[in-house]
């Protein structure tokens, strides 16, 4: 999926002023502030969101049920819960991306949304490299490999996975271990293996 | 003339990396720890078929150097029930080959601490082997794992290698073998003997040689 520019971040807070100097601070991207959860879903359900700051306790239900609804739903976006709330062993079980305790400075924040689109951007790549890595395997594993390296399309494709390659690497250089753990940890939570 | 020799050659570097794949019993982990132990001077191993223990005594066979310095992650041995290897060698028990995230959060600390050696000299790292994570796992999972997994490695400018129990044409080969910069094929003669070849390097093969 091709991101819009600016990215698109949801703030679903209870607090309204605490909302909008969140939006003030996120400047540079499309903000969009929610209060409920049900505000927070319906914002969702309307339009692409890249990521959503979303507080741990709100009004009509918890942070945590939302998050459950945002991943039943398949929407397709990075998610960090910023609450005042100190984590205990139950985040290990979230599908969140990230998770930030209160208070949070201006700085921090903008660097939060700057990592979880980082890593977007890096799974996006990672999962376009095994969608051409398996087209290839077709053909290098059918009685047509001996033809493949004549054929354009195969090359165009061989090209960009050597392309792709490159620049996830490039991007591995630019994490942090924290951003690293989160990797892996996405990873493995697609696994469904024996 | 020796496999590392034969692979210079190919163009090999120190910054490759490389998958050797060949039916079982072909001597692949020998190849591998051959090759690690002549091109690095400090080695981490990840370990998904021997317990540390046995990967180390062959490692170090293999280099000809009883104290040889090497770190392991060991997803074999059960945690629970390690006797401990403590002062001999840094090894980290993982207990299962499915769990990825730990094998990634062990492996950046321990290239952590190759870094911060006085001495680090040149680094390898081996996975030995592939073929226990498709095993395990479903094989998008274990693609994706792979290109973080060797992308640290590339990045740190080191030189890599692993194995898989499956023969170069094969559907799991010809998917993982984007990872690496070439193929190490193996494969043992009607005469018992095992030879291998390297693909990838170099625009052709090269010949099948003995080791």
């Amino acid at each position: 999926m091709t991101r819009a520019d600016p990215a698109t971040v949801l703030i679903v807070e209870d607090e309204e002023e605490l909302a909008a100097e969140y939006a003030d601070w996120l400047g540079e991207y499309a903000v969009h502030t929610a209060h409920t959860a049900a505000e927070g879903l319906d914002r969702l359900e309307s339009e692409p969101v890249d990521v959503v700051l979303l507080d741990r306790r709100l009004p009509d239900r918890p942070g945590s049920e939302l998050l459950s609804a945002i991943r039943e739903r398949g929407h397709d976006c990075q998610v960090a819960m910023i609450t005042a709330v100190d984590p205990d062993f139950d985040v290990l079980e979230m599908a969140i991306d990230d998770y930030v305790v209160k208070p949070v400075l201006g700085d921090d924040l903008r660097e939060l949304v700057d990592s979880l689109l980082q890593l977007a951007d890096y799974d996006e790549l990672v999962q376009e490299s095994f969608s051409i890595a398996s087209k290839l395997r077709a053909i290098d594993e059918g009685d047509r490999a001996e033809e493949a390296a004549d054929h354009a399309e195969y090359r165009r494709l061989r090209d960009r996975l050597r392309t792709l390659r490159d620049e996830l690497d490039e991007s591995i250089e630019g994490f942090d271990e924290r951003e690293l753990d989160r990797i892996y940890r996405d990873i493995e939570g697609r696994d469904v293996g024996e | 003339m020796s496999p590392v020799q034969e692979l210079e050659i190919a163009g090999l570097t120190p910054e490759t990396t490389l998958l050797i794949a060949g039916p079982p019993m072909t001597g692949k982990l020998d190849l591998l720890l051959g090759l690690l132990a002549q091109s690095a001077d400090r080695s981490i191993l990840v370990s998904t078929k021997y317990g540390a223990e046995e990967l180390l005594d062959r490692y170090r066979a293999a280099a000809d150097e009883p104290d040889r310095v090497a770190a392991v992650i060991d997803c074999v041995t059960d945690p629970e029930t390690e006797t401990g290897l403590d002062g001999v060698a840094d090894v980290r028990y993982v207990g299962s080959a499915r769990r990825l995230t730990r094998i990634g959060v062990e492996f950046p600390d321990l290239v952590g601490e190759a870094m911060a050696a006085d001495e680090p000299g040149e680094v390898g790292v081996a996975f030995h082997t592939l073929s226990t994570l498709i095993m395990q796992s479903e094989v998008e999972p274990v693609y994706q794992f792979l290109q973080v997994f060797f992308g640290q490695v590339r990045s740190a400018g080191w030189f890599g290698i692993a194995a898989i129990d499956a023969p170069a044409g094969s559907a799991d080969v010809t998917l993982l073998q984007h990872h690496f910069d070439g193929l190490v094929e193996t494969r043992e003669t009607d005469a018992g003997d095992r030879e291998f070849r390297v693909r990838g390097l170099t625009p052709t093969a090269s010949p099948w040689r003995s080791f």
